[in-house]
């Protein structure tokens, strides 16, 4: 599969869309497979998604959103991580589910703030995390 | 001064081939602070399968292994300071939660990035790290706090 | 209660208010942590540390369970830092 950016993987299976009052609601699933890229350095005795591919994940959720939102010339880049935690581990086999409530600000429009939560596929809480990120463009990579 | 070479940082982390994302530590002092380095290069597998024709900044070295690169660099400063001390953690190694990171700057293929990493705070299984990553003269990004954490087995609540 | 009791509720509300992200009139001294603000382990820890930061104390990890509210944290540290509050 081919990416526009560069990443370790490709993060998300699926990624569902919404409007919501001041911004939007991003959900994303990824099943973890023992055969992913990196995973196979992480460990080499047993393997468990890395917490950074967890991050990787969300930003590649709302790299969607940015495409979806502001044409496919706009991509979001981590600005912040204001905090970011884990729960359950994710192992071959698990799901990761993805909610993300992204807020923007009329005065700061290229900003964008993320409140995410990460839950494994039997509900237990895997991650949580607020983002900031930046929606830029690339100019002359805009077809928009 | 402490300086270790690859094959050093292989017997301190457990993460191989293609996630081990240190290099080279070029200062330690046990207990205290950290400088190392880890090269971007285009043959690196987060740049397979880029499409053609991409403008400069989608060769941007991705945060999250920017983040894991700066977090095994604190690793190493814990696990061989707990090393040198007496130490021996049994379980996992696992990147806990962090807070108030801010990323400036990008690196591209051919940077070098290097991490200052210094211990803020040890709890037990529990370290607190801060630092920053360099390129070059460019600082990329400041990390306020990292948490790192040995937990045995992996049901305990933590995870990755 | 004491101003100095008060003054330093206040400022444990402040540090468990910045872990847990909420503001700081939603931690009520007997509001469990985990149950109404979803801490866990890490959180517990981070609390643990910024206390022994700014009071300049050791507190054992053996205290961590019994810190499960505000008014649990309070007695833990006044212990630890001999308040007479």
């Amino acid at each position: 599969m081919s990416r526009r950016f560069a990443a370790p993987l490709t993060a998300v299976d699926t990624v569902d869309i919404a409007d919501a009052p001041d911004g939007a609601r991003v959900e994303a699933v990824k099943r973890i497979a023992g055969e992913d890229p990196y995973l196979v350095g992480h460990y080499p005795d047993f393997t468990i998604y890395p917490g950074v591919f967890t991050l990787e994940s969300v930003h590649q959720a709302i790299r969607h959103w940015a495409t979806e939102r502001h044409g496919p010339g706009a991509v979001a880049e981590l600005a912040a991580i204001t905090s970011i935690s884990f729960a359950a581990p994710l192992l071959p086999g698990d799901t990761l589910r993805i909610g993300c409530d992204l807020t923007t600000r009329d005065d700061t429009p290229a900003t964008v703030r993320a409140k995410v939560r990460c839950h494994r596929g039997d509900g237990a809480l895997s991650a949580r995390m607020t983002l900031e990120l930046r929606i830029d463009r690339r100019d002359g990579d805009d077809h928009a | 001064m402490i300086t270790l070479e690859h094959a050093d940082i292989r017997r301190i982390l457990p993460h191989r081939h293609p996630v081990l994302l240190v290099d080279r530590v070029l200062e330690l002092e046990p207990g205290s602070r950290i400088v190392a380095t880890k090269t971007v290069t285009g043959s690196e597998p987060c740049y397979a399968g880029l499409e053609e024709d991409l403008p400069a900044s989608a060769y941007a070295y991705p945060a999250s292994l920017l983040v894991e690169s700066f977090g095994q660099t604190g690793a190493v400063l814990w696990l061989y300071s707990a090393a040198m001390a007496g130490e021996r953690s049994e379980g996992t190694l696992i990147f806990g939660s962090a807070r108030e990171v801010t990323i400036t700057g990008r690196a591209y293929p051919g940077d070098v990035l290097r991490h200052t990493v210094e211990i803020d705070q040890l709890i037990g299984d529990n370290a607190f790290m801060r630092g920053e990553t360099w390129v070059g003269d460019r600082r990329i990004a400041t990390l306020g706090s990292v948490l790192a954490v040995v937990r045995e087995g992996l049901a305990v609540g933590t995870g990755s | 209660m004491s101003e100095a009791r008060e003054k330093h509720l206040d400022e444990l509300r402040e540090i468990v208010a910045e872990v847990l992200e909420v503001e700081p009139e939603e931690i009520t001294e007997t509001g469990s942590f985990v149950e109404e603000h979803e801490a866990d382990s890490l959180r517990a820890i981070e609390i643990l540390a910024r206390i022994e930061k700014k009071y300049k104390i050791d507190i054992p990890q053996s205290e961590l369970p019994q810190m499960e509210n505000l008014k649990a944290v309070y007695d833990v540290v006044a212990h630890q830092a001999g308040w007479q509050d």
